[in-house]
């Protein structure tokens, strides 16, 4: 076992005893609170099936089977009606980076990154000030410089921007996640949710994420950032978050499936079509983190290790072409990847505490800020779309978490 | 058929009752505080009790409504929402004399909510980071880092108490 792990659960354990008061739970209580709670959901439910379905049928042919809450089968809607697009030219491949730490604004001690935009000119992150709170200060890197943003609230975090420098996140607060954006120097509160998060923004401004409260969050896009949340439909009884948002504005997400063991990964088009996307093989789930053009990267699971509650050895980073169905298995050496960019390149982390970047010919091991003493030592989380800048968090000597860069080169 | 489908959560849920007792007072630290949240998980359980029995990971399911009210109370301020009358005291902050399980109960409750739910679901559940992931609905690179930050923070407190915790593994 891994020596932070070890520790982990060697201090945890002393925590471990046995309850010595009689239970106060009162499970008739729960069920008569429960049904009330069910009558006056039923009919909040009634109101926000009607809005979903108004706003379908103005905009977007819809799987019939997702508003008549039939589960879609998985895999077969997938017809190879289009070709394949031929990957794009990829620019040169990185052979060599070099890391840089990247400065903390405020004295804090520790930070790290949370996102960036696809040149990685803009980096996203927060900083951990010496005394925890559970409110951190987020930062944001323009070519390396910091400044201090004020999103409101607890656990807060930007977690992407495109170039216009436009950043969309969320912060905690009592009732919830609230979604967030920055622009021109401002945040404000993304429109149309009660809570909810927003997780990704395309060039064009589309903004995805999710609406509502664990466990019932529901996919939702902000067709710009003032305009109020469009929630994406789901068949019914499902729930779950988006992932990625590609640039012709497909959505990515990963929903909780009625009746299915394990998640299951699914796509809007362009025109708002939902469909669910097919399994890398049958044993495993698809994990989805990004999606460029026809290309939706991520990771397979083997749904018995997670139903199980296995150890996660059995990751392989898997490219799904959403057009043909067809899985491509990426590296043959163990990574969990964070990010892809335009050209399929990963960028992750290694369970030795190495951070790594795959850009089809094999892995490149990024060198370690100071060491790699421990299985979270370096991450990288993002990567640019010329492969030149990836971002990430590192270790220092006395295992404090930096924010880093590493700059690459052919 | 309601009776049915009644008499199957009541059920469950009865035989479970001890499991998510444990679950939410690890996560809590306090039996009191624990029943609130066990009663509160239970009622929002009846509102889903369509999706979780459909789910082949039933208790998979549960322990997700668990630690999410769990994560949900934190945030509610706990003592406004009480719902027995009985105020538990708090833990005290570290005590030179307390035992270990005082100690590291206060030091862990020093931590942001999400990071205490990650250390008690990775090393006293044993959940890989993808389901620990699924429950709190964060990236799993979150949740590695959060647990190397929650860690970091424990050694921090916990000191050479430390050094002498994970000699005893």
């Amino acid at each position: 076992m891994e020596s932070e792990e070890r520790y982990g659960v060697a201090v945890l354990r002393t925590l471990d005893v046995e309850l010595t008061t009689a239970s106060k739970v009162d499970v008739s209580r729960a069920v008569s609170e429960g049904r009330r709670k069910r009558r006056i959901r039923r009919w909040s439910r009634i109101g926000a099936c009607a809005a979903v379905t108004a706003v379908a049928l103005a905009s977007v042919p819809l799987v019939a089977g997702a508003l008549a809450g039939e589960d879609p089968s998985v895999g077969d809607s997938i017809a190879a009606t289009a070709p394949a697009t031929a990957p794009p030219p990829a620019p040169t491949p990185p052979t060599a980076c070099t890391v840089s730490r990247l400065p903390i604004p405020g004295g804090h001690p520790m930070a790290l990154v949370t996102g960036a935009d696809p040149t990685g000119r803009l980096l996203l992150g927060r900083a951990y000030p010496e005394r925890q709170s559970g409110a951190y200060p987020v930062v944001i890197w323009d070519n390396g410089v910091p400044r201090t943003v004020n999103v409101p609230g607890k656990d807060q975090a930007l977690r992407d921007a495109n170039t216009a420098g436009v950043a969309v996140g969320a912060g905690w607060h009592d009732a919830g996640p609230l979604p967030y954006v920055y622009r021109d120097g401002k945040v404000s509160v993304l429109r149309g949710v009660a809570t909810g998060e927003a997780v990704a923004i395309n060039e064009a401004g589309v903004i995805v994420g999710q609406g509502g409260g664990n466990p019932d969050s529901v996919p939702v896009v902000w067709r710009s950032a003032t305009e109020p949340a469009t929630y994406l439909p789901v068949p019914s009884g499902w729930t779950g978050n988006a992932v990625a948002v590609s640039e012709d504005g497909s959505v990515l997400a990963l929903l909780r499936a009625k009746g299915n063991k394990s998640p299951q990964a699914y796509l809007w088009g362009p025109d708002g079509t939902g469909r669910a996307l097919p399994k890398p093989s049958d044993g495993e789930y698809f994990r989805p983190y990004s999606i460029q053009r026809n290309w939706a990267y991520g990771v397979a699971y083997s749904e018995e290790l997670f139903a199980r509650g296995g150890r996660e050895r059995s990751v392989t980073p898997v490219r799904l072409d959403v057009t043909t169905g067809e899985y491509t298995r990426l590296a043959a050496v163990s990574m969990l990847p964070s990010e892809a960019n335009d050209s399929g390149w990963l960028v992750g982390s290694t369970d030795t505490g190495r951070a790594v970047l795959s850009a089809g010919r094999g892995m490149l091991t990024l060198p370690d800020m100071d060491n790699h003493k421990s299985a979270t030592a370096n991450m990288a989380s993002t990567i640019s779309e010329d492969g030149r800048v990836v971002a990430g968090q590192a270790d220092d000597a006395d295992g404090v978490i930096q924010p880093v860069v590493w700059h690459c080169q052919p | 058929m309601r009776d049915a489908w009644e008499q199957e959560y009541v059920e469950y849920v009865t035989a479970r009752l001890p499991a998510l007792r444990r679950l939410a007072c690890l996560l809590c630290g306090d039996e009191h505080r624990a029943d609130d949240i066990v009663q509160d998980a239970i009622t929002k359980l009846y509102v889903h009790w369509d999706k979780a029995r459909a789910a082949t990971n039933v208790d998979a399911y549960v322990r997700m409504v668990v630690v999410r009210t769990f994560l949900d109370e934190k945030r509610l301020a706990w003592s406004r929402v009480r719902l027995f009358a009985t105020t538990p005291d708090r833990p005290n902050w570290v005590d030179t004399g307390a035992d270990d399980r005082t100690v590291v109960r206060a030091a862990l409750s020093g931590l942001p909510t999400r990071q205490q739910a990650v250390l008690v679901l990775r090393f006293l559940y044993d959940l890989p980071v993808a389901e620990v992931s699924e429950i709190l609905g964060c990236s799993e690179g979150t949740v590695k880092s959060q647990t190397h930050h929650g860690l970091v923070a424990l050694r921090q407190v916990l000191g050479d108490r430390s050094k002498a915790l994970a000699w005893t593994e």
